[in-house]
């Protein structure tokens, strides 16, 4: 066995993790006997309630990015580390307000469905399902990457055997236990990370008589930057930076993929606006727990750990634990470090499993029951071809996050994500929602633009060209949200004016379905 | 279905007339509470490095007054749209 492992394996940690692992395969067990019609396998037969599904949309927004990322982020750079959690959050406003019950009542499997319900129907679907895909994709490997990296660090596990069992299980919840499994995985690490993060937080008040004055006093005195630690400009340097990196967290969530087809789960647009309530009311909880757990690391373990808590401070949170409970070495120390691991573990699984069962909704149930087969092929054509298509997601998303390796940049890869979602899918599903003229060719203008100037203008940013972390690239800022997301507007309106076209029958249609939830996808009793 | 004819009718007005009338001052609240954040965070770096209590900043206070406003806003849209759009959806004739 010694070829699998790294030299440092850590015993306590691999425990947990087995033991996440054999829980969220007992789930998909049970999920795969209520699983074979495709309203089960992409939507969990719309039977979750809102309280569920609440937990769920919270899972998949609190990725590795948003515990390990985040925490770590403060740790090292102080309140900018903040902002995009804060943003991010911010993002569900938005949803609630333009976006979950229309979602709901006008949609079936995809986010593809309501953004090409009233338009040409093959091309502006394709020019959906690829800004799905195109998002799904980057996403997916930035957060293979990071699980084969933490995993690394955690366990000791080599970083391609830790990537492959991450995929494996991913691979498995999709295959066998489709969106019910993938939801109820997520709604187990949900209530792990919140129990996690509560515990954490007061874990580390208590270190400091209880009073969070004393946290910050003790953070600040451990800070290089003193008391710049509490207040922007550390990490983004550049004003306009914060400003692009917020509207790209801020419009790119509400334009994520997985997050919106949770809203399909339930069982009609009400319990749609009840599940974004839950949400925010858990993710809110999650992100004050957030502030504490990333000045606590601050204070506690001080600059001596910056470089053991990685890049990007990503293992700066497990560190905390670990000296919380006593430090290197000690039994307590060992087991809370194992603990949050393990939490940080199953967050990873939860969030990569949404990933691939959007993807695989995008290929099926876009790709080829409407494009390719003209809306003809049967139901349990459409799930075998979903499984194909999840089985092929993930295999490429794991050769590629192991050809990338660890070293790899994944801000580069999540930045993409986040400013397509905002620049390509969120213009062209508003505006298909809510644009009377909207047509077509605004449509597949819109996508491309949004995807092509994100792309491009990414790949000119510093932190990529002209090659990996280098500085002084011909377009100054970090996330080209704030040139991309309006590019990607204004793409939407000349392609709509310039073709003339009118889609103005079928808006009348999608107007009333989503207003009013006539004639919706009914949920199936399970 | 007439969808013409019901997208142009009294009764559907009254359900998006009621819907924006909850939709329009939240949105605007949270352009301003979060837009207000950006900007301050990116432009007004003096007053958000200003120490509210004891190394509290106005950033943080800030940032999670944004919790606050995503919890604000949820209730009260929840709350209202159960009083006011759903029993006008319920009366539609469809």
């Amino acid at each position: 066995m010694s070829f699998v492992l790294a030299a440092s394996v850590k015993a306590l940690p691999l425990a947990v993790f087995g033991l996440m692992l054999a829980i969220t395969l007992g789930i998909t067990y049970w999920a795969s006997k209520r699983t074979s019609t495709a309203t089960e396998f992409f939507t969990a037969g719309r039977g979750i309630s809102p309280l569920q599904n609440g937990l769920a949309v919270a899972g998949d927004y609190m990725s590795a990015a948003a515990f390990l990322g985040v925490s770590g982020l403060i740790f090292l750079d102080g309140f900018d580390g903040y902002v995009t959690g804060v943003a991010a959050l911010a993002s569900f406003v938005p949803i609630l307000l333009l976006l979950a019950e229309r979602m709901r009542n006008s949609g079936k499997f995809t986010m593809a469905d309501v953004a090409s319900f009233r338009l040409n129907e093959r091309p502006a679907r394709t020019a959906a399902a690829i800004g799905t895909l195109t998002v799904v994709g980057f996403y997916l490997i930035a957060q293979m990457i990071a699980a084969g990296t933490i995993v690394e660090g955690l366990a000791g596990l080599k970083y391609p055997i830790a990537v492959v069992i991450t995929g494996g299980a991913m691979l498995a919840y999709v295959l066998f236990g489709g969106m019910l499994a993938t939801t109820w995985v997520q709604i187990t690490k949900a209530v792990l990370l919140l129990s996690g993060v509560l515990v954490m937080a007061v874990w580390v008040l208590g270190k400091f008589s209880f009073n969070p004055f004393n946290v910050i006093d003790a953070a600040v005195s451990k800070s290089k930057d003193h008391a710049a630690y509490m207040a922007p400009g550390l990490l983004f340097v550049k004003p306009l930076d914060t400003i692009s990196t917020g509207l790209a967290f801020v419009l790119g969530t509400a334009g994520l993929p997985h997050i919106l087809i949770r809203f399909f789960t339930v069982r009609d647009s009400r319990a749609a606006r009840g599940s974004v309530g839950w949400a925010v009311v858990f993710i809110g909880f999650f992100y004050i727990m957030a502030a504490v757990i990333g000045i606590g690391c601050r204070a506690l373990l001080g600059p001596a750990a910056e470089t053991e808590a990685g890049k990007g401070g990503n293992l700066a949170a497990p560190l905390l634990a670990q000296t919380l409970g006593g430090g290197k070495g000690t039994t307590g120390g060992d087991i809370f470090f194992a603990v949050i691991s393990g939490v940080a573990f199953a967050t990873i699984l939860a969030v990569v499993a949404g990933l691939v069962i959007s993807a695989s909704g995008a290929v099926a149930h876009d790709i080829w029951t409407n494009v390719i087969k003209h809306d003809q092929a049967d139901e349990q054509q459409e799930v075998r071809i979903g499984r194909i298509a999840a089985v092929t997601v993930g295999a490429i998303a794991i050769v590629l996050a192991i050809l990338a390796g660890k070293g790899f940049n994944i801000q580069f890869l999540v930045g993409l994500a986040f400013s397509v979602a905002a620049s390509a899918n969120f213009p062209a599903l508003l505006l298909a929602l809510s644009w009377r003229r909207f047509n077509t060719s605004g449509a597949l203008i819109g996508v491309a633009v949004g995807l092509i100037a994100s792309i491009t203008l990414i790949i000119l940013s510093p932190s990529v060209w002209p090659g990996p972390d280098s500085e002084g690239g011909p377009f100054p800022l970090q996330n080209p949200a704030i040139v991309s997301i309006p590019l990607g507007f204004i793409a939407c309106v000349l392609g709509t004016l310039l073709s003339g076209a009118s889609s103005e029958e079928r808006f009348n249609e999608l107007r009333v379905r989503s207003e009013t939830g006539y004639g919706s996808e009914s949920a199936e009793a399970t | 279905m007439d969808w013409h004819r019901v997208e142009g009718s009294e009764e559907f007005h009254e359900v998006t007339a009621a819907r924006r009338r909850v939709v329009t001052p939240l949105l605007i609240l949270f352009l301003v509470w979060f837009g207000g954040f950006l900007v301050l965070a990116a432009y007004a770096r003096g007053l958000m490095a200003e120490t509210i209590y004891r190394g509290f900043t106005v950033a943080y206070a800030a940032a999670l007054s944004l919790v606050l406003m995503t919890w604000l806003i949820a209730f009260i849209y929840i709350r209202t749209t159960r009083s006011t759009v759903d029993p006008k959806i319920e009366r539609l004739d469809l």
